[in-house]
């Protein structure tokens, strides 16, 4: 195997990855079994979510600790919005709701570093969940609308019963996530990114300004946030003051340690094994669901330091490795 | 009632709960300033320090032998050290790691006193049953009874940290790592009776609180978050900071649940510390870490 060779293979497996996501998980979902097609929604959901958890606290080394703040304000956002207005309309709205707030957030704590920041952006999560029992007093938010599309004089729903459409917009905004932040992080904003997490102090003396490098990431990863937020209602169709619960963000901290803090695909791939144990677990005991995923992660976090993401970064490195070594013999 | 009938009732209340406060805050500014470890887990610890002496209450019905929950904690907080952060000290970000891992502990915790005794609700019965008459305010001998515990162990604590070598030795390894290595200081001897200590400070909140309050498996997670703006109000690793901030911030939390309401309280707890951090980052007391 040739370097050319490897990176096509890599490339092969990324695109039969994605045509396999997109035709053969919904024919399982058609004709077998519906599960699937759940399961596949909550990860996609849960993996977004954490990707861009991922991208400021794994490669920016920002410790925000605001992430299920964001995610339950725009589905509260999203809930209430979209009872008054268009579906796709309220997207956008919660989409600039969660980014004023995270703005308000993110220059009041600016100057903080580290575990400050952490608690800052974590008081976040407890000021917006205090603010919306403050406005909608009633726990649950129902029948939060469908969406729909017309194609053609055909009116194209999104329920329940037949989810695939949420499965394949799901499908689209991960890939589109993911390239954004491919594109992002190979440019040399990203580097200045990943420079100032690296060595902050050297980073500052070159003159970069934190803000600035910083902001555009913050901005994608409440954006993606928040949009997959605003769908886990949508596809729920009510939204609870539970969304705010530490068992979410327990949730969000498994599937980021076991995806490995840092890695670019692990989060995604984490995101999808944390959802098959969860609904293996809570079929058969799922009163020490949380207890085994907590002791999982706490020796994933002890012991396999960088998780699965560093498994595959890893082999690769692993290959490329052997193939330079045995050029070199060549030569 | 009168204003001042009113305003002395919230210092009262306000001075039982800001010495609970304070032990718990004190633990967790021990754990932060000698190693670096922020410890989401503290109101877990809490609420076990509270169940396993409600527990050995029932089946020993002995008010003095319930007390054994407190070194019960400690061995479990030196079992903790010894099974994860020990071996995570020298790792490369371990700080974070660690936070992740006192987070995931602690919900543990919670699940697995949930599932041993029940999400319903507990109270530790009070130490002494009766109210003590001022003028027209009547308050609960619990209450002054806390406060003198509490005090006491406030007390206990300084001198242990400011005029003993054990102390000493704990505040040498906060302040810098290498030079108390150097002096030949048994890091890991100390880390551990530091968890330990920290761990035991929160469970007698626990236990003092919880003969005030009821409690069930999930009600130490508010006082983590409040015991986490005092210690940042305050200033890391300061120990009058810790406690000056305890009574302002119990104060306010009193004040604003008995004036604004019990659901704002933590929230005008939070803009405090927001605006702390705003203004001065390292705390009122803290020097710059």
């Amino acid at each position: 195997m040739t370097h050319t060779t490897i990176n096509v293979l890599r490339t092969i497996i990324i695109i039969s990855s994605i045509l396999l996501s997109f035709i053969l998980v919904p024919i399982i979902g058609l004709y077998v079994n519906q599960t699937i097609l759940t399961l596949a929604i909550i990860s996609l959901i849960f993996g977004i979510s954490t990707l861009g958890w991922n991208l400021l606290l794994g490669y920016g080394g920002m410790w925000f600790y605001g992430q299920i703040g964001v995610f339950g304000l725009s589905a509260y956002t999203y809930g209430l919005a979209s009872r008054n207005i268009d579906p796709w309309l309220s997207f956008i709205l919660s989409i600039i709701i969660s980014i004023v707030s995270i703005t308000i957030i993110s220059l009041l704590s600016i100057r903080l570093k580290f575990a400050y920041f952490a608690l800052a952006t974590f008081a976040f999560n407890l000021l917006v969940s205090a603010i919306i029992i403050a406005i909608y007093p009633a726990n649950v938010i129902f029948q939060i609308p469908r969406l729909y599309i017309n194609i053609f004089g055909y009116r194209l729903r999104f329920d329940e019963y037949n989810s695939i459409p949420y499965y394949i917009l799901l499908l689209l905004i991960t890939i589109t996530f993911l390239y954004i932040q491919k594109r992002m992080l190979n440019s040399s904003l990203g580097i200045r990114f990943i420079a100032l997490k690296e060595n902050e102090n050297r980073a500052l003396s070159l003159g970069m300004d934190p803000l600035k490098v910083r902001l555009p990431f913050v901005l994608v990863s409440v954006i993606f946030t928040s949009i997959a937020g605003s769908i886990y209602a949508q596809y729920l169709g009510s939204v609870s003051q539970s969304i705010f619960s530490l068992d979410i963000f327990i949730a969000f901290l498994t599937i980021l340690s076991l995806g490995g803090i840092g890695t670019f695909y692990g989060p995604l791939a984490a995101s999808i094994l944390w959802t098959i144990i969860d609904f293996w677990l809570s079929l058969y005991i799922a009163q020490y669901k949380l207890i085994i995923l907590s002791i999982v992660t706490i020796v994933v976090l002890m012991y396999l330091r960088s998780g699965i993401g560093g498994l595959i970064d890893l082999i690769s490195a692993r290959l490329m490795r052997i193939e330079t070594m045995r050029q070199q013999i060549k030569e | 009632m009168s204003i001042i009938e009113d305003m002395s009732a919230i210092m009262i209340s306000s001075f039982a709960i800001g010495s609970i406060y304070a032990l718990m805050a004190l633990g967790l500014s021990m754990l932060w300033s000698t190693l670096d470890l922020i410890n989401f887990a503290h109101g877990s610890i809490m609420i076990l320090g509270a169940y396993i002496f409600v527990y050995i209450l029932m089946s020993t019905n002995n008010l003095l032998l319930a007390f054994s929950a407190i070194p019960i904690v400690f061995l479990f907080g030196i079992a903790i050290y010894k099974m994860i952060f020990e071996k995570m000290l020298k790792t490369e970000d371990s700080i974070l790691k660690n936070a992740l891992i006192t987070l995931v502990l602690g919900a543990m915790i919670e699940q697995l006193l949930n599932i041993y005794f029940g999400g319903t609700y507990e109270k530790i019965p009070e130490f002494i049953v009766g109210y003590v008459s001022i003028g027209n305010l009547k308050i609960a001998t619990q209450y002054i009874v806390i406060s003198f515990i509490s005090l006491g162990l406030l007390i206990l604590l300084y001198l242990f940290i400011f005029y003993t070598k054990y102390g000493l030795a704990i505040r040498a390894v906060g302040q810098n790592l290498q030079e108390s290595l150097l002096c030949g200081l048994n890091i890991k001897n100390i880390y551990a009776v530091t968890v330990g200590i920290g761990f035991v400070l929160a469970s007698i909140a626990g236990i003092l609180s919880g003969s005030i309050y009821i409690f069930n498996p999930v009600s130490g997670r508010i006082p983590l978050l409040i015991s986490y703006i005092i210690v940042i109000f305050g200033g890391v690793g300061s120990f009058t900071g810790t406690l000056v901030a305890s009574y302002i911030i119990a104060l306010l939390y009193v004040g604003s649940s008995y004036y604004i309401g019990g659901s704002w309280s933590l929230f005008v707890a939070y803009l405090m510390m927001l605006l702390i951090l705003a203004i001065r980052p390292y705390g009122i007391f803290g020097a710059k870490r």
